[in-house]
Order: structure tokens, then sequence, then C-alpha cells
């Protein structure tokens, strides 16, 4: 089967056309637009065109539906002249404290029935997500990168666990900070806030230390009880990372089982632990526990990847960054950069939110898509014709699926 | 929390110049660099340069003038030296001393009155806390806003990960809240030595600031006189984590963008040019020449923004996960080379 892609980019094109025609209104301009940097990318265009800026929201929605760009970002920083060409001329004026989540970070189970991978040195290819080519060690590796249902679940139990953060630890509320789904494969988490806006990069740095759990020490979590013996001095109630790091203990130490304990526990002193472990479900007093430093190190590590927050930090750091602008659709999904709120979060089913392309269906012929994409599953292999609804055509042209919209283009956008 | 007024004597204003009652005494007597010329003016520009010297040497100057005027007044004139001066270094050293002469005197200060200091100086949020945490005992909680920027360094029991944070306070002590005040007042010294001197003086004290300048001319070749050949290569200088990028670029190994540009920009920070740092990139798997120079160029302030980078600083290459090593007495890469090139020798262990 032949891709065409002129079609194909029409169809995008269309799509989108369609989209900003329509939503354009319900687009929110961002909070303090006129101290917002722009920047976009067309469909057949070259590059991104930065350094746009507009005086209000009129201006801003007739740009998106006379221009009806590819991807669309703004600045998280304010800038007092934001179309200025270099960042002195701008002047930075204050920037939003934000965190990157993507499943391109993270482990998930379900890549390897949706990523693929191809090392152009030795040609060898196979599914689910490497870092090196297993047959010549090559790191330069083609990837081909979905995302589905199961991603973007792990995706948001991180946002879940960062917001947690940012409103226990750090005492922001609610109405200051907000979640958006990129439109492709993870989350944007916005802090708006007078405190958060003239904060320099070490501040950021640290919030980004914070909440990944960076930096731990034993001696802040322990006392020593004698040259080799560190008495674990935390309990649930604590604040912070003391109370994340004893409650994580509580259940570690009575639900571990053998080949977790000796992960962390020497061998030998398994019996002795055992101990531990019988006093500790006695009193529930975790000041019965102790370890040798290297344990308590070995925990304390465990225990940052288990608790912290699997962010992209240098986003988190970078105080001059365009970010994707919600409300926008992502142009290589056709999904909306969708905004949901803190109570949203948890039940919210994003995709559908963000499948704003709609569910007409389209008839395609389609090669080899990925098993499981979105809310979707393919059978393997599978080679044919298929009705499937627009936003998901949308997606899989996008990407660069193998596939042919066999409607006429006339008949889906009307 | 409100912090209790405490009736300031003028002891106090001459021991901690960055109080706001300082500055109104000084603004109320209204002295003008012409003033300097007469016999007190005099007293005052020497004690000026006085403190500036103890800095050079590394000395904190804990005596006050027996003519508190004098006292009070030399901290200003000693800042309007150093904008004559303009050496960052020597402003930095003057605003260390500054800040460790501010701790010595407030150690022997009551509580109270600490409080009242930070709080009206640097609107600082700070409340009551006084509860146990663990084995800690605390005083107070900071708003994390007003602590970050001031710790002495950002690990340990410093780091904000490490403290047991509710809704943005940070538990403290009173003596950890001395020691943020060190940091502030080099914050404060260094922010009023930025702006350009005035455009004249009177002659005595431009004398005054070139015997300054030059004592400090010589105490910085005294530094440097050692930089000869202690080391063989340039690669033995490196800091750790600059040598383990460096093998992996020559192995061939697939550097993160990160990773990339600490590596050139150390490199073009140490006198390397393009054309020799595109040549250790050409080993990576997507190595293309265009792209490498158009970025190595960039980052050498050739393009763009014109903006010449400096590496990440420690604690940011330790964020982005590019160090795992912890060097005596080093908060930069750049700094570890110098020192190599200076000392020959810079104590680091790898971290677990």
């Amino acid at each position: 089967m032949k891709n065409s892609p002129d079609r194909n980019l029409q169809f995008m094109m269309k799509a989108f056309r369609w989209y900003y025609q329509r939503y354009s209104e319900r687009i929110d301009a961002p909070s303090s637009l006129e101290n917002r940097e722009f920047g976009f990318t067309f469909f057949r265009g070259k590059g991104m065109i930065r350094h746009v800026s507009f005086r209000d929201a009129e201006e801003f929605r007739k740009y998106l539906v006379e221009k009806v760009p590819q991807h669309a970002f703004y600045s998280s920083a304010y800038y007092r002249f934001p179309s200025a060409e270099t960042m002195d001329e701008k002047e930075w004026l204050g920037a939003d404290l934000i965190f990157d989540i993507d499943v391109d970070h993270i482990d998930t189970p379900c890549k390897v029935y949706h990523d693929s991978w191809l090392c152009p040195k030795c040609g060898a290819s196979g599914r689910g997500a490497i870092s090196a080519c297993p047959h010549c060690g090559n790191e330069n590796i083609k990837r081909k990168t979905w995302v589905c249902n199961t991603c973007l679940s792990v995706a948001r139990d991180e946002v879940i666990k960062l917001i947690d953060f940012l409103l226990n630890d750090f005492g922001f509320s609610q109405d200051e900070l907000y979640v958006t789904f990129s439109g492709h494969r993870g989350f944007h988490v916005h802090v708006e806030s007078e405190a958060v806006r003239s904060m320099d990069q070490d501040l950021r740095r640290e919030i980004s230390d914070y909440v990944r759990g960076v930096g731990l020490v034993p001696e802040a979590f322990t006392v020593q009880a004698s040259p080799r013996v560190f008495k674990v001095s935390v309990d649930p109630e604590m604040p912070g990372w003391h109370g994340r790091i004893a409650r994580y203990l509580l259940f570690w130490l009575l639900a571990a089982d053998e080949a977790e304990v000796s992960r962390v526990i020497n061998p030998r002193k398994l019996r002795y632990f055992d101990e531990m472990k019988k006093a500790l479900e006695k009193t529930g007093d975790l000041s019965v526990v102790t370890f040798s430093r290297r344990e308590i190190s070995k925990i304390l590590e465990i225990i940052a990847e288990k608790e912290g927050v699997k962010i992209d930090e240098r986003v988190t750091i970078d105080i001059k960054r365009l970010i994707r602008l919600p409300g926008s659709l992502h142009g290589k999904t056709g999904l909306q950069v969708y905004k949901i709120s803190v109570d949203e979060l948890e039940n919210k089913d994003v995709i559908r939110a963000s499948a704003v392309l709609g569910d007409r269906k389209v008839r395609v012929m389609l090669k080899n898509p990925p098993e499981k994409v979105l809310d979707r599953i393919f059978p393997p292999d599978f080679e044919g014709v298929m009705e499937l609804p627009l936003y998901l055509v949308a997606y899989l042209i996008g990407n660069g699926a193998e596939i042919k919209v066999l409607d006429a283009l006339s008949s889906v956008f009307y | 929390m409100e912090s209790k007024p405490v009736l300031l004597s003028k002891e106090d204003l001459a021991k901690y110049p960055f109080l706001r009652e300082t500055q109104e005494y000084v603004r109320s007597i209204g002295l003008t660099l012409e003033d300097l010329s007469d016999e007190v003016g005099c007293e005052i520009v020497d004690l000026a340069a006085e403190r500036i010297r103890s800095a050079i040497g590394r000395r904190v100057r804990i005596e006050l003038a027996r003519d508190l005027d004098v006292e009070i007044l030399s901290f200003p004139v000693s800042l309007v030296m150093l904008r004559f001066i303009r050496d960052k270094l020597l402003t930095r050293r003057y605003a260390t001393s500054e800040g460790k002469r501010v701790t010595y005197f407030l150690r022997n200060e009551e509580e109270e009155k600490i409080l009242y200091i930070v709080m009206r100086s640097f609107n600082w949020r700070i409340r009551r806390y006084s509860e146990r945490v663990g084995p800690f005992v605390y005083d107070y909680q900071i708003y994390f806003v007003d602590y970050v920027p001031y710790v002495p360094e950002y690990r340990g029991m410093w780091k904000i990960v490490n403290k047991p944070v509710k809704d943005g306070w940070v538990p403290v002590t009173i003596h950890e809240i001395s020691r943020l005040v060190e940091e502030a007042v080099k914050k404060y010294v260094e922010s009023r030595c930025l702006s350009p001197p005035p455009s004249s003086a009177p002659e005595l004290f431009v004398e005054k600031v070139n015997e300054i300048k030059r004592e400090w001319e010589e105490a910085k070749a005294k530094m440097e006189l050692p930089r000869v050949a202690k080391v063989d290569r340039p690669e033995d200088a490196f800091p750790p984590c600059m040598r383990a990028l460096l093998e992996e670029a020559l192995a061939g190994k697939n550097l993160s963008h990160s990773a990339r540009f600490a590596l050139a920009s150390f490199l073009l920070n140490i006198g390397k040019t393009v054309d020799e740092i595109i040549e250790i990139f050409r080993a990576a798997p997507d190595f293309r020449e265009d792209i490498a120079r158009y970025q190595v160029e960039h980052i050498a302030g050739l393009r763009g923004s014109k903006t010449k980078y400096t590496p990440f600083k420690c604690e940011n290459m330790r964020s982005l996960g590019l160090c795992r090593w912890k060097c005596r007495g080093v908060k930069h890469p750049l700094q570890f080379y110098r020192l190599m090139l200076r000392k020959g020798r810079v104590e680091y262990e790898e971290l677990a």
C-alpha cells in the first residue's frame, strides 16, 4: 500500500482548519497575554515562527483561525517586549512554574504493544522501548512511538503524586495550578502565582529536586545509635519526605518479600531482620528499626524512585521555555491540548475529552497499525479497509502510520 | 508572625549596615564624596579601605571604630570604592567578609533581636514553630521562598528535600536563620556594587581607590603565581564530570542535549576552539557537522543572542544527572579546573 503524503497532509490541514474555525472562541488566551511570546509551526512551513505576540484575545484567536498552526506554543515567561528577537531586548519579567511529565521518561508495560524501533546501523528491529540496539549497541535508534490509555494512566499517576507535593508540601492552592494533557505523550502542570513568578533557576531546581526526591541524606531521617547502627527517626505523621519515607518503610517492612528485602539487607542479617519485623508488627513504632548506613542509603534510593515524581527537570529549571498552548491541537496527533482541573484529574477520560475532531466515520485503508493506540485495539498485522472515527484517523496520519483515506475529503469536512 | 520592635543602638547600626535604620541614618547625615577630604572624611575613607583590605586578606574584621559614625559611614564609602574598582572577584570576596562579620555579631544577640533584624531588613516570612521532628528540635518556620536562596549549600541538611516541609514552611533553628543572614548580606553587598561609579570623585579618594586596587592586583598575582604546569595535559585538570563526558563523547556514546551543552561550553571556556570541539563530537552516532557547528558556535556566543555560555554549575549538573561526585570546595566545573591549574590537586570522591 502506498501512502499519499500530500493527500494525508491535506486531510490534516482541513481537519485543523475545521477545528480552529469552530472552536477558536472557546480557546482561552493565556493569562497576561500581552506579555507572552508565541511560537508556531505550520503544515507547509519550515522551522518555527517565534517572537509572535498579541495585544488581545481577539487578535490571538484571529491568528489561529487564519493561520491554522500545526503546533502552537507560548512562553511560560512574561516579557516586557515579547516580540523582541533577543532575550536581552525582551526583558524577562518572570515566569510560571512548569512541570513536564512525559511517558517517554517512564517505563510503561504497554510500550511493547505500540512502540517499535529500528537500528539504522545493523538493520535490527523490534518492539518496545529500548535505549540502545541489543545487537550492535548503537544508541542512535530510530523509534516509532505511540500513546495509549495505559501510558496515560501511568503518567496521570505521576501527576497526582506531583499535585500532592505542590498542595501539601509547598502550600500552593488548587486555583493556582492547572494540568494540561499535552495532546501526545504526557501532561504539563502549570503553577501561576505571584510567589512563583520571580523565582530564579536555583529555587526552581530545588523544587524540582524536591519532587524528584534528589539529594535525600540518611542523617535527616535516622539517628546514629552506634558507629554502625542508624535508628529510623521518622513516623508516618510527619510532613514532607519524612512522612513519605516512614509510610513507605512501614509498607515495605511489613509487606516486602524476601527477594525484595535482600536487595537491601545483607543476607546474613535476614534473621535479625525478621525479629525487627516482628517487633514492628507488635508496636507499629518505626524506631525499633535500625539499618547500616549503606542499607539506609539504598532504601532512600528506592523510596526516591517510587515516591518521587518523574518529571523532565530541564523544563522546570528553564525560565524561558515555550510550552504547548492549551486549547490548540497537537500537530502529530490532532488531539487537543486539553486543560483539566485538579478535581477532574482522577476520573476524566483524557483521550475522549481531547478527541475534539470527533467521531465521524472515515473509511481508510490501513496497514500494520500499532496494536494498542489511544483507546483502540487493532488486531496484530492488520491490513485492509476499515471505518474509523475521524480523531483516530488524524492521529494515525499525524504520527506516520501507513494509512490512506478512501472517502472524498470534501465529504469528510463539509 | 510580627516581630517585636527592638530598640536599636548606634552600635547596632554600626554592626549591621544593611538595616533599614542604618540606611536611614546614613541618608540623614547626607554625606557626599566631596565631604571626604576633611579630617573626619579621611578617617572614613581609611576605614573603608581597611574593610576592603581585610577582605583581600580573608580576615573578618570584628572590631568597631571608636567613633561609631566613622564606622557606620565607612560601609557605604567602601561600596563606592568597589564600584570604582569594578572587579567581580574582589566584590564577592568583600561581600563574603561582610557576611561573616554579621554572623559573628549575630552570634551574641538575643533571639528577639535576630528576628527583628531579619524580618525587617529582608522581609522574610518567619513564624514560631517549636516542635520536635524526630531527633530535631526547631524554633521557627520560614517560608521556602525566603529560605532556599540563602542556604550556604544546596546539599545535605540544608536541602529542603531533607527538611520536614509543610505548606511551604521550612522548620529551622535560630542558628540556621543566622547563617541564612550571612548569604543574604553577601547578596545585598553584591547588589549594591552593581551600578557604575560616580562620574567624579575628589583626588584623595581616587588615590585611596588606586592604592587598594594595586594591593588587590598584587594579591591576585600572588594567588595566580603557582599557575605553572602542575598538570601535564589539560584533561588531567578536568573535573570528573567533564572527564566522564569527554570520554563518552570520544567513545561515540549518544550524549543527551544537556550533556553536550555542558561539555561544549566547558571546553570553550577553557580555551578550546570551535573546530577542536567539533572533532570531539565527530564520533557521536547522530553527528552532522553543520548542526554541530551551528550549536557550538551558538554556545560560543558567535550566533543568535551573542551570549557566551558557561557550563552548568555543580548543583545543576547534579540535578541533570551529569554529576555523581563531590568535589571539595567546588561549586562550578570551571572552578575545579582553575583550582587544579593553580594547586595541582582538588579532593573529590564519587558518591555511591
